[in-house]
């Protein structure tokens, strides 16, 4: 046989290599295609309309899908004219739409089913930026009707989905293209903290994990791809069934970190929490980015005493306050509950189950207020304006005394008993108004006697008030042991016994007085050092804070 | 495959990024599926790899010069598991002329196996190794490799070209065919008379032609001659300084060779081979005789500098005077060819160098590489 070879300076001439392709029959490598093709559109169709509340017909969708992804991925492995046969599938759909409705029937469904969509997407991401977007007016309709319209447009938007993906996939051989097609149909919702159904994630997920272990051979068209003197193969032995193997194995894998790993008792290392915080109140971030990565990725109800440092003072105006009273009051922005040793932390979220119940309806933040009113005292009310000028718009700095009730405070959330928090996640709340009244700590005291003089519209709330108070007393007093044993020695030493004094009040001025003697208050305490007790710290080595 | 670590490597930290900044369970699922992702990868690849065969597939065991041949590489899995990633370098080695090429192959191994097809062709003669250097199957994430032997190999041997002889001395050819004695040297085999003389000193009694010596009333003297063998050796050193030079020696070596066999002509051939460091002797008496020599040759000689064969010659024949001696070389020197005319004083030697270089020596044939085919056709021993 008589080629022409290249010519090569030292006598040995190599051609360019022939792959001779292993004979993958069409049928195998239909089905390596087409369960390809539809775990990646059920995956992202899937977290798609799991996220929106949108009524759909799944018995209608599903075939369909099927029926999509077979079509097409029969349409681009078969040598036949594809612009004919896509042509025909087109007009085989088409006609199994008219089969029962009418063109005007059809456009009314196709119409009725996008508003519905957009407006169904756009109130979820509007309800979570608190911001007012804008929808598009709809008639009124039965919910056998919304479904169905519901229904066609998805079924008329996934015709298009998968005859992309397949062209994709199938074609021209892109997996990073599917994978960046893909991304958005999960990454947008995440974004806003709006999670999908975990089994199109997991089918998402899977989907992406079979692209990256098949990228080495789907590449291109060509049966050899030369790069740099190397040569891959290609081509038609791209599609290899005996990968199909891997997709039960997959699911297996996940299934297992789903075992080893429950979501119902799943929490995250403090270790991740304390980095993100870190990564997250990064100074040098200018705050438009910094409050929108805070509130985009959501925060974190956790103090590190480690991170806490000197503070300096910069000049620049973080909060701007107006109120009508000449008093002074105090702002709190994060109250922290258990203290355990290096950080504050929140209590686990099945206290805060049995606090709901004590509380019912009424709110800790407002049970100064709540107090004064009960007793009738005569206090000073006043109006409270706050506007984040600087600082992280996520924090709501509210006054101890604060009279405003949740209906009162739009896009502000009451976290459980301690503290306020924009409920705008992307983009914070940067001004509000409340009501307030100042601070006046000696209504928690109570006696039986006094309890008993109340209405039983009154003592529900009082009721309520001691339970708290007992809830108080049983969670937020707990101490590290080391720490509990050295305060113990500390209170010893300076002759601290709460029997010597009239009232818990004498006793504590007595400690606050010891701690002046001995400790002062600084700017510039420094870190505390790795692992030791933020508390045992001060009082004892640095003796300032 | 540091690209596939390092796009394995981003994934890993997008991810990481992914659980640390989104609170929900569903980036941290994200993150220990892809961190569970290489250990399947690996595991998969372990059990797969002990089923990969790698072969190479050759039709002929010879070729000509610059003649093509396709050489396939087979590579197939019989487990259940795809190897998606097989390395495959494959080695193209000229023995003789210690030349190299190499081609890597990035493969999949299923079932049914892929094959790639290689042609080759090489423009100078000489003894090809086909073989597979390194075979490496990676998992299908690239993280990690095993190293499997592939003890697939090939060789093929280039066989030079074969020009006619079309001037070559007929009475040299008579002498070889006819077994005629010697002309030159005397020897003790009565049958055969080579001269009468006077009686000289030194002459043997029992030589005396008593009846001659009647007849012309002195003393005559017979010599008998020295019968000698029929055999042509062919000698030659592969000591050119180009590929070319070495080509062209042995195409002439080979088309000499060629023509004794096709006048029927059985001869002995030597050369040294520098591989093993020896002499070696063999004799051709039919085709096959001179395709394996010449495989064996191509295989374990290389080409040097210095005449080994002249130099080793005196360990090997030396007892009986050949008829023709042929020494073919690339370069030569006077001192080269007083050595050979003192270590074959009894054969008729002829000198051929082929070069591309005109010669200041006379008493040698001369094989112009420039234009090899012209000058075997009028070359003349």
């Amino acid at each position: 046989m008589k080629r022409q070879i290249p010519k090569s300076n030292d006598g040995l001439h190599l051609d360019s290599p022939c792959l001779i392709e292993s004979k993958t029959s069409l049928i195998m490598q239909f089905l390596f295609y087409f369960l390809f093709l539809f775990i990646g559109v059920s995956g992202a169709y899937g977290c798609f309309y799991t996220i929106f509340p949108l009524p759909l017909s799944l018995q209608v969708v599903i075939p369909y899908a099927i029926v999509f992804c077979a079509v097409f991925t029969l349409v681009f492995l078969i040598k036949l004219n594809r612009i004919l046969l896509l042509f025909i599938s087109l007009a085989v759909a088409v006609y199994a739409l008219f089969l029962k409705h009418s063109l005007i029937d059809v456009l009314n469904h196709l119409t009725h089913g996008f508003i519905l969509t957009y407006n169904s997407v756009i109130s979820a991401y509007a309800q979570k930026m608190q911001y007012n977007l804008f929808t598009l007016p709809i008639a009124p309709a039965g919910i056998n009707e919304m479904t169905a319209s519901s229904t066609m447009f998805a079924v008329f938007t996934l015709f298009f989905v998968t005859l992309f993906m397949a062209w994709m996939l199938i074609r021209r051989k892109k997996p990073i293209f599917c994978f960046m097609f893909t991304v958005p149909f999960l990454g947008v919702s995440v974004a806003f903290s709006i999670i999908p159904h975990y089994a199109a994630v997991a089918a998402l997920y899977v989907f992406w994990a079979f692209l990256i272990l098949n990228s080495s051979f789907l590449r291109n068209k060509s049966k050899f791809n030369k790069k740099k003197s190397v040569f891959y193969s290609g081509g038609k032995t791209a599609a290899n069934p005996q990968s199909l193997i891997l997709l039960p194995i997959l699911v297996a894998c996940l299934m297992l970190v789903t075992i080893l790993y429950p979501m119902h008792s799943f929490q995250r290392s403090d270790f991740v929490k304390d980095l993100r915080l870190g990564l997250l109140n990064i100074p040098k971030i200018p705050s438009p980015i910094q409050i929108p990565i805070q509130s985009i990725l959501g925060y974190d109800d956790r103090i590190n005493l480690q991170l806490v440092g000197n503070i300096t003072f910069t000049g620049k105006t973080v909060l701007r306050v107006q109120s009508s009273s000449h008093e002074a009051d105090y702002l709190k922005g994060y109250v922290g509950s258990i203290y355990n040793g290096q950080s504050w932390d929140s209590l686990p979220a099945k206290e805060y189950e049995k606090l709901d119940s004590i509380l019912n309806e009424w709110k800790v933040q407002n049970f100064t207020s709540l107090f004064n009113k009960l007793l009738a005292r005569a206090t000073n009310i006043y109006d409270l304006t706050i506007q984040n000028v600087k600082r992280n718009s996520l924090r709501v700095y509210a006054p101890y005394g604060l009279i405003s009730k949740p209906e009162e405070l739009p896009g502000i959330d009451f976290i459980n008993d301690g503290f306020l928090r924009s409920s705008n996640t992307l983009f914070g709340t940067s001004e509000y108004s409340m009501k307030a009244t100042t601070l006046q700590i000696d209504a928690w005291r109570m006696s039986d006697s006094i309890m008993e003089a109340f209405i039983s519209e009154q003592s529900s709330f009082i009721n309520a008030a001691k339970e708290y108070k007992h809830f108080v007393y049983s969670n937020y007093t707990q101490l590290p042991e080391t720490l509990k044993e050295r305060l113990d020695q500390y209170r010893r030493e300076h002759n601290l016994d709460i029997e010597g004094y009239m009232s818990p009040n004498a006793f504590a001025n007595a400690i606050i007085n010891q701690v002046h003697s001995e400790n002062s208050y600084t700017l510039s305490p420094g870190l505390t050092p790795e692992g030791e007790d933020f508390v045992e710290y001060f009082l004892f080595e640095n003796q300032g804070v | 495959m540091i690209i596939t670590k390092l796009k394995y490597g981003f994934l890993l930290l997008a991810a990481v990024l992914f659980h640390i900044f989104i609170v929900n369970y569903i980036s941290f699922w994200l993150l220990a599926f892809l961190v569970m992702l290489p250990l399947v990868s690996l595991f998969i690849t372990a059990l797969a790899m002990r089923g990969v065969t790698a072969e190479l597939i050759v039709k002929n065991a010879s070729i000509q010069k610059n003649e093509t041949l396709p050489i396939q590489l087979k590579i197939y899995n019989k487990s259940s598991f795809l190897v998606c990633r097989i390395k495959i370098k494959l080695t193209i080695r000229n023995e003789l002329l210690q030349q190299e090429q190499n081609r890597t192959f990035f493969m999949t191994a299923s079932h049914s196996g892929q094959t790639v097809e290689q042609v080759i062709s090489s423009k100078y003669c000489g003894m090809l190794s086909c073989s597979i250097a390194d075979l490496r199957i990676y998992d299908t994430l690239g993280l990690f490799s095993f190293c499997k032997k592939a003890e697939s190999s090939y060789f093929i041997a280039v066989i030079p070209s074969v020009y006619p002889l079309m001037a070559i001395n007929s009475v040299i050819l008579q002498d070889i065919q006819n077994n005629a004695p010697s002309r030159i040297m005397k020897g003790n085999d009565p049958s055969e008379l080579m001269d009468l003389h006077e009686y000289r000193d030194g002459d043997r009694l029992a030589r005396i032609h008593w009846k001659l010596s009647d007849k012309y009333d002195q003393l005559m003297v017979k010599d008998f001659g020295d019968p000698i063998s029929n055999d042509v050796l062919v000698l030659f050193d592969l000591n050119g300084n180009s590929n070319e030079q070495i080509n062209g020696l042995l195409d002439a070596v080979y088309s000499i060779s060629n023509f004794l066999l096709k006048n029927q002509i059985a001869y002995e051939m030597e050369w040294y081979d520098s591989l093993h460091e020896h002499l070696v002797h063999t004799s051709i008496a039919q085709k096959n005789d001179l395709r394996l020599a010449f495989e064996a040759m191509l295989n374990n000689t290389r080409f040097q500098k210095q005449p080994w064969v002249l130099k080793n010659c005196s360990n090997g024949y030396g007892h009986k005077p050949y008829s023709v001696v042929l020494y073919l070389c690339s370069e030569i020197t006077s001192n080269s060819i007083d050595m050979i005319h003192k270590r074959l004083t009894r054969s008729q030697v002829n000198i051929i160098l082929v070069s591309e270089y005109q010669s200041t020596h006379t008493d040698l044939t001369l094989i112009d590489l420039k234009n090899i085919k012209e000058s075997m056709s009028n070359l003349v021993i």
